[in-house]
């Protein structure tokens, strides 16, 4: 069944419940040998429960899991050609770093010399060649973490798969260790999985997302697909600042409370209207406002802005001059594009 | 200043026996008591020269050997269970486990004989004593090695697997090396209970003794100061057992 064209990693219908509880709904995921790939979610959405199935670590209770073809689905995490890093790491506190990264190949009772070679390769990776004979609690945080990496990656998993791996870490080791995981994937260019709830951790890092609710998949797709047209309404308040509008659609006309009207397709019914705040400009013959709030943040200007219908619509600015138009109090008019705002059935 | 004396008066009344027992095994006097008549080690030579307490002695150490090494086994793969159920199961199953430890060691002792020897026809002898002292020191070896698995990162056994090792080898490369030292710990302390036992085993060792049965036969006959030796030796063996315990395991009392 292997093709050129097949994903390296495919889950069909795979779900997962405790008893009563649904903790994955079914669920379709295709990922592409070299891809980068998020599962975006609050906590207790299910995603670490997704990736534990992919790890071999939860047996799904319904649906497949294949990797470059070949069904995993029943195989234990030993059996799997995946490797996972650890939210708490999990480093062995009884061995050296050395002894960490090579616990995978020692296992595998490798030639010694091949151990030692890409040990020392893997340490290089994360820039810890000089850390092989420390003990564990002798690392910083940041440390531990390159460590899991190296231990993970010397295995050459066809995934990698990587569990909050900057949760623990504070804002500036992140972003730092963001950089680290780029260059690496680049370098190596492996098949990364990671979990995070950070959707600017995700959309810095991954070319394809999944956003996750409720243990339901609510849209896969690249950062600026997911962040521009979300699928659903939480997607879209999930990810990044939004204005959600309501409105009306009576055959194939959408009529907002805000007074817009423009044409669609679907179903007649309530619908909400998304558009994202840097698309949103001022514009003559545009919806009539009131500025309620302008908040410079030095890259960008945040203006709230009061509508006729009583709701509020965010504008971001990047023109540093804008101030003089937003003082609170002032008339203006705005609007966007009809290709920047994407329209979602109410539920 | 009143505190101090107090406290001397409250150390002199806990300690003061055990001391005397200690200092009369080194007087020369055949009779128990001052003056003590000179520093001597007869008495030791007495008991070394004895083929009773020899017999004695090597029961007690192969009871003791044998309960540290299948209390500790038992007692280790009943806490790992019980770190996978829930707490209130948890609860239930030690209180049942360590009902042995809490009732008198008068109807432990009965019970044993009644189960073990009535019920099961086992002999009376070393067996049966062994099965009686992990039945005690069963509870102490899950209490430990709990405390310490509470400590433990599973996720450290996880990545083990994730890594290729079968559940049998991540426990043996994994898990009992971070465990080690609390289970060499519940170890000693197991030997130290199979050494301090009187009562168990001298319902159960049948023909034989132990040291704590040798010493009770022998305080009916004679009353020389080496009872006083054998004494100061078994204080030494428990005394020292459990302070390596505690050392090893670093145990600090929590559960």
């Amino acid at each position: 069944m292997t093709s050129a064209t097949a994903p390296l990693l495919k889950l069909s219908g795979v779900s997962k419940s405790f008893g009563p509880v649904t903790a994955v709904a079914p669920l379709d995921l295709d990922v592409a040998a070299g891809d980068f790939c998020a599962i975006l979610g609050p906590s207790g959405c299910g995603k670490s429960t997704l990736l534990r199935m992919i790890a071999g670590f939860i047996e799904p209770s319904a649906g497949k899991i294949a990797i470059a073809g070949q069904d995993v689905t029943r195989l234990g995490p030993e059996k799997r050609p995946t490797n996972m890093v650890f939210q708490s790491y999990g480093l062995f506190p009884h061995l050296t770093v050395a002894e960490n990264v090579a616990f995978g190949l020692a296992l595998q009772k490798r030639p010694r010399a091949e151990i030692a070679e890409r040990t020392q390769e893997a340490l290089r990776l994360v820039r810890l060649e000089t850390f092989g004979e420390r003990s564990i609690d002798r690392l910083s945080g940041g440390q531990q973490q390159r460590v899991a990496l190296a231990r993970a990656l010397i295995m050459r998993p066809k995934v990698l798969l990587l569990d909050e791996p900057l949760a623990a870490l504070d804002l500036k080791l992140r972003h730092q260790m963001q950089e680290e995981l780029r260059r690496i994937h680049q370098e190596i260019g492996g098949t990364f999985i990671f979990v995070t709830h950070d959707q600017s951790e995700a959309f810095a890092l991954a070319n394809l997302v999944a956003v996750m609710n409720e243990g339901k998949v609510e849209q896969i797709g690249s950062p600026d697909r997911i962040y521009l047209h979300p699928a659903t309404l939480f997607v879209a308040d999930f990810v990044g600042e939004t204005t959600i509008l309501a409105g009306e659609r009576r055959k194939g006309r959408v009529r907002l409370k805000a007074g817009l009207e423009f044409d669609s397709k679907g179903a007649d019914g309530p619908v909400r209207v998304v558009v994202r705040p840097e698309r949103v400009e001022v514009r003559f013959g545009g919806i009539p406002a009131v500025v309620t709030d302008a908040v410079f943040f030095g890259s960008s200007l945040k203006v709230s802005l009061k509508l006729p219908s009583g709701e509020m619509l965010i504008l971001r600015s990047s023109d540093a001059n804008a101030g003089e138009h937003f003082r609170p109090g002032a008339n203006v008019n705005v609007g966007w594009d009809a290709k920047d705002q994407q329209v979602i059935d109410a539920p | 200043m009143i505190w101090r004396v107090i406290l001397g008066l409250f150390l002199l009344f806990m300690l003061g026996p055990i001391a005397l027992v200690v200092v009369f095994s080194f007087g020369a006097n055949a009779l128990i008591g001052f003056p003590m008549g000179g520093f001597t080690l007869d008495w030791y030579g007495k008991l070394v020269a004895d083929t009773g307490f020899h017999s004695a002695f090597w029961t007690s150490l192969s009871a003791a050997f044998s309960t540290a090494i299948l209390a500790t086994l038992t007692g280790m793969l009943a806490a790992i269970g019980l770190m996978k159920v829930t707490p209130g199961a948890t609860r239930a199953v030690l209180a049942a486990l360590a009902l042995p430890v809490l009732l008198p060691p008068l109807v432990v002792a009965i019970a044993i004989v009644v189960l073990f020897v009535r019920g099961l026809g086992l002999g009376l002898g070393l067996p049966v004593v062994v099965l009686g002292h992990i039945l005690v020191a069963q509870p102490f070896v899950i209490l430990i090695v709990m405390a310490r698995l509470a400590r433990f990162d599973q996720a450290t056994v996880d990545a083990a697997r994730d890594l290729g090792a079968t559940r049998l080898a991540a426990f043996r490369l994994v898990t009992l090396p971070q465990i080690a030292s609390a289970l060499v710990g519940a170890a000693l302390v197991s030997a130290a209970i199979s050494l301090d036992d009187f009562i168990i085993a001298s319902f159960t060792i049948g023909g034989g003794n132990t040291i704590s049965t040798f010493v009770w036969g022998k305080m009916r006959t004679t009353l020389d100061p080496s009872i006083n030796a054998i004494a100061t030796i078994l204080l030494v063996l428990t005394v020292g057992l459990s302070a390596l315990a505690l050392k090893v395991s670093k145990y600090k009392g929590q559960v």
